[in-house]
């Protein structure tokens, strides 16, 4: 559906203002049959001779997430996934501290 | 564009006007934002004055922040909801700021998993911070600190929680009960394991709904001084090098630590100590510049800092003899000694020749030698850590480490009110610089004083980017008039920025750069001593004078990268020679400043034998005291004042001075 846009443009000299109603017709136009079902996709970007191979998008996930989100030791809801990160001391996830 | 402004948009016909550029129409209501560009043409004026060769334009608002950390988008948002035009002036977008790599979390006593009180909060913080914190700040700091989370909270911060819906809190960091005799308290709120991260995009977001104007990408350059007072910042745009002088009655600088002035931090390469290099050159001191957090068994070379439990699980460090050397500097702990005594232990081991790697300047954390299980199970992810950082099979290889750098307690001091201060020693009393506020890891309120304890740092941001806008919209009134600025104000920094952009010298920035780093890895680092110190202040001011003969070798405008550096090498040097004077005057060990040649602390009084009949040792003799360093930009020489701490909280009824006293854990 085309989009219709209404401009009054009060025209300086003139008395008789003119109503136009423009439609701005869009670079692509669908009529209503055409649409695609899925929208068209853009090409993943080319693959450059020194990029590693990207395909595998899975990261080693060391931690796994708790059964609802719900720390089943002490209950809490949303928290970090794994170990108590403070049962150390300091602030620790994968071995890397962050904060102490 | 702005011919369209000159027809009147008959009232009958009432409609949203879409164009591609958002214009803000008279009679139409206000849910269009106004575009980047689109809102800033009626205000800059172009100014020839200043420069002819670089096109300078000015800007004029009620506050400029600069810096888009936690403290800086605080303090920015603040100020626009309290109705005065605000600018934000940031090198980098706000959501990579560093605040971003925070993931521990946030202290406050809301008292959701015991009884809780603000003042043992406040206590706790007052034993960290070695004597050294202000009290009254700190006190400011642990009293709005309930506030402040609950407030994080409503701007949509998602907190972990318990089953009945109040935030989880968790035990960390020193935090106690009952004055320390309570035993562990749960303080610590965290969303998950990225408080930064949550705590940054919550702000960003929250700030796009008020009226800021963004400088992103934008390096703030000098403070606009003029008779003492601050009146805004001079700032180059990255992306085209042109110069923006943004005048503003309120400067706030929010620009975050100094961490890649040492050769191994966790900071990212952009923490360059950009706002308490300002201030240096604006004339005004910096203190408390020694006091540097040191984490023992960072990586070397990635600066990701490797968790105690590793050594805790049964982990040691190895020397290059294969030695595991931690035997011989603690007995008994062994590996497990305190973090200061593990840090000077491997850097004693490295200047004395027994450094791994090709140049013998880390030691290895070994930890092949415990079951592959274990690790599996004590240390999960330890060994994506170890491959991804340090490219090492930690069930094969050890881990190279050393000391690392992870705070600066240290920066521009600031009363509780966020408000710059220097120190009247004729008067004996704090003076206010009139239009310049810091907040964040940039200020020193101080409330971390010699050592900052975890989780309180993300507090420090929020609480005191907030005091900053009150502050800001408790003494001025939007669109007030201000001081002028000379014709020619910033003229310095556009020669500075000149001279640079053409240096044909000999040493690339990069390898200066390295330089420094080198010298205060070794010098100013964990192992400190008189003659080491001494011959980091030499090392450190030759390197000063060698930057006279830098070499650029990009000398565009547009994204010029080498030339941003060297503005930040500049920036870490100031903050450097600072560092390494302060450290080698301050002849005591006092949190994170510890001194082989004087282990112990100097206070006014002996606080390990009873008070009575001691007699107080006055200020020149006893080390409970801010340091204040100046420095000349043109010498490069530093000059030391102090300043004493302040003892008195705000209000003494409410909570009480906690009295100093040997501080153990």
């Amino acid at each position: 559906m085309s989009r219709l846009l209404k401009y009054t443009l009060n025209a300086n000299a003139q008395k008789t203002s003119i109503t136009f109603t423009q439609r701005i017709i869009p670079a692509v136009f669908y009529s209503k049959k055409e649409i695609p079902a899925v929208p068209p996709k853009k090409p993943n970007t080319p693959k450059g001779k020194l990029d590693e191979d990207s395909t595998n998008t899975s990261s080693t996930n060391a931690y796994e997430p708790f059964p609802n989100n719900v720390n089943p030791k002490t209950g809490e809801i949303n928290g970090p996934r794994g170990p108590e990160p403070t049962r150390y001391g300091d602030w620790e996830r994968k071995g890397r501290v962050t904060d102490f | 564009m702005a011919s369209l402004l000159k027809f009147p948009i008959s009232p009958v016909s009432r409609c949203l006007i879409q164009n591609s550029v958002g214009v803000k129409a008279a009679g139409c209501s206000s849910t269009h934002r106004h575009l980047h560009l689109a809102s800033r043409q009626a205000q800059v004026k172009k100014s020839t004055k200043i420069s002819t060769s670089y096109p300078v334009v000015d800007h004029e608002y009620d506050a400029v922040v600069v810096g888009a950390g936690g403290a800086g988008l605080r303090a920015a948002f603040g100020l626009s909801e309290a109705g005065f035009k605000t600018a934000c002036v940031t090198k980098l977008f706000p959501t990579r700021s560093h605040t971003v790599a925070a993931q521990g979390g946030i202290n406050a006593a809301l008292g959701n998993m015991e009884q809780d009180n603000w003042k043992w909060h406040m206590y706790d913080t007052v034993k960290g911070s070695d004597w050294l914190g202000d009290q009254d700040a700190i006190h400011y700091m642990t009293k709005e600190a309930p506030a402040a989370v609950i407030e994080l909270e409503n701007y949509g911060m998602p907190f972990s929680r318990t089953n009945e819906g109040t935030i989880y809190q968790r035990a960390f960091g020193g935090q106690s009960l009952d004055y320390g005799k309570g035993g562990q308290a749960h303080r610590c709120c965290c969303v998950a394991d990225r408080t930064g991260h949550s705590l940054l995009h919550t702000l960003y977001g929250r700030s796009l709904a008020y009226n800021t104007d963004y400088f992103i990408e934008y390096f703030a350059m000098d403070l606009l001084m003029e008779e003492g007072e601050c009146r805004g910042v001079i700032a180059m745009s990255l992306e085209d090098g042109t110069i923006h002088r943004i005048k503003a009655k309120n400067t706030v600088l929010a620009t975050g630590g100094y961490g890649r002035a040492y050769f191994s931090c966790t900071s990212a390469h952009t923490c360059t100590g950009d706002g308490s290099a300002m201030v240096t050159r604006a004339g005004l001191p910096n203190q408390d510049m020694e006091f540097v957090q040191f984490h023992p068994t960072g990586i070397y070379g990635a600066g990701c800092l490797i968790t105690e439990g590793c050594r805790g699980e049964g982990g040691y460090l190895v020397n290059s003899e294969g030695e595991r050397f931690m035997e011989r500097y603690a007995p008994t702990a062994k590996d497990l000694a305190s973090r200061d005594v593990v840090s000077r232990s491997m850097t004693i081991e490295i200047r004395e020749g027994r450094g791994c790697g090709p140049n013998k300047d880390h030691v290895y954390l070994q930890l092949h030698h415990l079951p592959p299980q274990q690790l599996a199970t004590r240390l999960p992810g330890i060994s994506e850590t170890a491959q991804i950082f340090a490219g090492v099979d930690v069930t094969r290889e050890p881990i190279p480490v050393l000391p690392t750098v992870h705070y600066n307690m240290g920066g521009v001091p600031t009363n509780f009110k966020g408000q710059v201060i220097y120190y009247d020693g004729k008067s004996s009393s704090d003076v206010v610089v009139p239009g310049l506020y810091a907040c964040g890891e940039a200020a020193c309120a101080s409330v971390h004083g010699a050592n900052r304890l975890g989780a309180n740092s993300l507090l420090d941001l929020v609480v005191f980017g907030r005091a900053c806008a009150l502050t800001i919209a408790e003494e001025n009134k939007p669109g007030e008039d201000m001081g002028e600025i000379s014709e020619n104000a910033g003229e310095a920094s556009i020669e500075n920025l000149d001279k640079l952009r053409y240096a044909d010298g000999a040493t690339p920035t990069a390898e200066l750069r390295n330089k420094m780093q080198q010298v205060m890895q070794t010098n100013a680092a964990v192992f400190r001593t008189g003659p080491v110190l001494k011959e980091g202040v030499q090392k450190i001011q030759d390197i000063y004078d060698e930057m006279d003969n830098l070499k650029l070798s990009d000398r565009g405008l547009i994204w010029n990268s080498d030339l941003i550096e060297t503005l930040e090498l500049q920036n870490l040097l100031l903050n450097a020679a600072q560092t390494v004077v302060a450290a080698e005057r301050r002849e005591e060990s006092r949190g994170a400043h510890a001194r082989e040649d004087f282990k112990d602390r100097c206070d006014e009084f002996d606080y390990s034998k009873p008070l009575q009949g001691q007699e107080a040792l006055p200020e020149s003799k006893h080390w409970r005291k801010h340091t204040l360093s100046n420095m000349s930009v043109e010498t490069g020489k530093v000059e030391l004042n102090y300043r004493p701490v302040i003892d008195s909280t705000l209000d003494q009824k409410e909570c009480k001075t906690v009295p100093p006293a040997i501080r153990s854990y």
